[in-house]
């Protein structure tokens, strides 16, 4: 869990893709290096101790499924279903979403740092100690949510709905909002300057 | 390997449980409450604790080592001599020892409190209040802070950015995302509190 395997290329520091001895970039069929990967998840709905970076991934469902203690960093998820999933200190920081749904998600402990967000939804769903450092979203909403200790800092949200929401210790010092709804939530119990 | 989340209310702090596949003797970071949700954990994924790690003397992170010590014979490492009257295996900054199979380096970082001891296993930083995401820890003067801040760019700042941080308190994070987002460290350079 969490080894750190480089891939096996002279210079390269990104990590090897979990089956593969190099990264993606470096993989001689890196299509197939993906699609392997992606095949277990299908199949088992669950992946644990698995590290993909910096693929494009497109049009699929994991709806249900397990991540824990993954790599998916800098990945680009376009139109991408993870409704209902159950993600446990897995990283998906520095990737971007396009399009995807996150709806009766549970997270904890994930870290989406650094990350893109652009007409997401992340409704309904139970999203405690989940780091969104840095984060910028547009159109994207995290209505009827539990956000327990998520961290907001330093991000820029435009046209975000955070209606109905638990926001109870959440910190959103340092964030730039622009048209950010907190209509019926517990903002008062949130974070907005430093100290 | 795998690493264990154990979040108290008490003092909002985060324990972290570390062991093998198959159960056996595993490490406890900073078991700031002892309490059932964390016995439970441990005895449900066979585990013993040998060994404590402990970031820094507060309360919040070393409140549960009395019931441990009753429970486990364990083996506890911090920068001081004694904690809450119980022996202590000193350790020093960058001295590497190992626990069992797992490969310990002790990385110290004053600032927080004098003995705050940040703990490398592989490629995962446990920091206690010394970093957490979007913040640094706490401290007394801005003499302090400097300090701290200057010890997390000398220090932290140029080991492996895909380094994993797993603070005391709040959510993990990467080296990366603090790097790039962390306002208290792009705050204290902007000051002048840096170098």
């Amino acid at each position: 869990m969490f080894a750190y395997i480089p891939c096996e290329t002279d210079g390269c520091t990104h990590p090897a893709v979990t089956g593969s001895p190099c990264c993606l970039l470096h993989a001689p069929d890196p299509e197939k290096t993906k699609r392997d990967l992606l095949e277990v998840l299908e199949k088992t709905r669950s992946l644990h101790s698995s590290t993909l970076t910096g693929a494009e991934i497109r049009d699929r469902d994991f709806t249900g499924c397990r991540f824990s203690a993954c790599n998916l960093s800098r990945n680009l998820f376009i139109n991408c279903d993870f409704s209902g999933s159950y993600i446990q200190l897995s990283f998906f920081d520095f990737s971007k979403f396009l399009h995807c749904t996150f709806q009766d998600i549970n997270i904890k402990y994930g870290v989406f740092a650094g990350s893109e967000f652009s007409s997401c939804s992340f409704a309904d769903s139970d999203i405690f100690h989940t780091n969104f450092l840095g984060i910028s979203a547009r159109n994207c909403a995290f209505d009827d949510s539990d956000l327990y200790y998520s961290t907001f800092i330093q991000s820029q949200l435009e046209f975000v709905s955070y209606t109905d929401c638990n926001l109870n210790r959440v910190d959103f010092s340092s964030s730039r909002r622009n048209n950010v709804n907190f209509k019926y939530s517990n903002y008062e119990e949130a974070v907005f300057t430093r100290d | 390997m795998n690493i264990f989340f154990h979040f108290s209310i008490t003092g909002f702090s985060n324990s972290y449980l570390i062991g093998g596949d198959e159960g056996g003797d595993a490490v406890l970071v900073d078991p700031g409450v002892m309490d059932k949700e964390l016995l439970n954990l441990i005895e449900e994924n066979g585990y013993y604790v040998r060994y404590v790690l402990l970031t820094h003397r507060h309360d919040a992170h070393v409140g549960g080592i009395r019931i441990i010590n009753r429970i486990y014979q364990t083996e506890v490492y911090a920068n001081t001599m004694t904690i809450l009257d119980s022996p202590v295996h000193s350790v020093s900054d960058g001295e590497e020892f190992f626990l069992g199979d797992i490969r310990v380096k002790a990385i110290q970082v004053p600032g927080h409190t004098s003995d705050s001891l940040v703990y490398q296993i592989g490629n995962a930083l446990f920091t206690g209040d010394v970093l957490l995401s979007g913040k640094i820890g706490s401290t007394t003067t801005e003499l302090s802070r400097s300090l701290l801040i200057r010890s997390i760019m000398e220090k932290l700042f140029n080991l492996n950015e895909s380094c994993m941080i797993f603070p005391g308190h709040g959510p993990p994070s990467t080296l990366k995302a603090e790097k790039f987002f962390n306002p208290d460290i792009h705050l204290g350079l902007n000051h002048g509190q840096h170098g």
